[in-house]
């Protein structure tokens, strides 16, 4: 039984160390910021969330995908995890793919205006779709990922955009973008303090550099 | 005489247990490598580096040694200009590691309480 507890064990540490470069607390981050600052900006009278979300997302994304492929992943190594690991990430791509099929529903409904009324006590369905997305999302990757910072980056999503939703209300509306800002810097604050780390901790060491260091 | 050569053995493995283990993976660093080998498909060199925190010269002496017994088997090869080394177990370390798993875990069950 410890035996099999430690070899699970070992297998989660190697799966943990593709976090631990904080790049994608960071990346959920300025997500969360995003989807605080494009409402505020609309609200401000500079054109519509929709269109700033996406304006401020791909450069976001790009960064992402660039610091993984040129930053962290030629110092940490690469690994081809075993068929259960392989299993466990194609369910949480099945959960991204749901979570985004669902997301555009809601979106495109709340868009031709078929969901506005559809509510309680002014809670009316995107928003309960949203938190109960994230929630559940979030703790199905956490849970699936063995990424428990995800059960909380969850709670974060999941908080301000009730608030948001209050259009009549000033105050609760301006808490909704401060909660946004907030966690989404408490992400990248996170985030930018493991990255660091990481950074520190494993040094760049190109393949050729090993066989020059052979040769001598 | 070659019976005689097996009851010697048989007494042998009866006094000292640890006679049936593994000496190439019982090395701390062999021990490391083959662990981490275990758990997943395949590494290459620098994440074994990483993982095991060995030096270059270590972690390379090791892997011959593995791969001498068929244990690992190395691949290299380019990724566009890059040069890239995979590693991942044989069949035969598999079993290997399970044997060794087995017999430890026979070892430790078996001493007096």
């Amino acid at each position: 039984m410890n035996d099999k507890l430690g070899l699970k064990e070992v297998e989660q540490r190697v799966f943990q160390i593709t976090f631990q470069d904080g790049l994608w607390d960071i990346y959920l981050g300025l997500l969360l910021i995003i989807f605080g600052l494009s409402p505020l900006l609309e609200y401000l009278g500079f054109g519509f969330s929709e269109n700033w979300i996406l304006i401020f997302s791909a450069p976001v994304v790009i960064a992402f995908w660039a610091t993984k492929k040129f930053i962290s992943t030629p110092r940490i190594g690469s690994v081809k995890f075993a068929p259960s690991r392989k299993a466990k990430l194609r369910n949480v791509r099945i959960i991204i793919a749901f979570w985004l099929i669902v997301g555009i529903i809601f979106f495109v409904l709340t868009v031709t205006k078929k969901l506005s009324s559809s509510g309680i006590n002014g809670f009316n369905a995107p928003l309960i779709a949203w938190v109960v997305l994230f929630l559940f999302g979030f703790s199905l990757g956490a849970y699936y990922l063995n990424f428990n910072r995800l059960y909380l980056y969850g709670i974060f999503y999941a908080i301000p955009y009730p608030f948001l939703m209050q259009k009549h209300n000033l105050l609760l509306r301006n808490i909704g973008y401060i909660t946004f800002f907030t966690f989404g810097g408490i992400m990248v604050l996170i985030g930018s303090i493991l990255f660091i780390r990481f950074f520190r901790n494993y040094s760049l060491l190109k393949e050729e550099q090993i066989l020059k260091r052979k040769i001598r | 005489m070659t019976n005689n050569r097996n009851n010697q053995n048989d007494d042998k493995k009866k006094i000292h247990p640890l006679i049936e283990i593994d000496q190439v993976i019982h090395a701390k660093a062999r021990l490391m490598i083959m662990t981490y080998l275990y758990v997943v498909e395949g590494v290459d060199f620098i994440f074994l580096m990483n993982m095991t925190g060995l030096t270059w010269g270590n972690l390379s002496s090791h892997l011959s040694k593995l791969e001498k017994a068929g244990y690992i088997v190395i691949e290299k090869g380019f990724k566009g200009k890059k040069p890239y080394t995979m590693i991942h177990l044989s069949k035969k370390g598999r079993s290997a590691f399970k044997e060794y798993q087995k017999n430890m875990k026979e070892f430790f069950n078996n001493l007096p309480k």
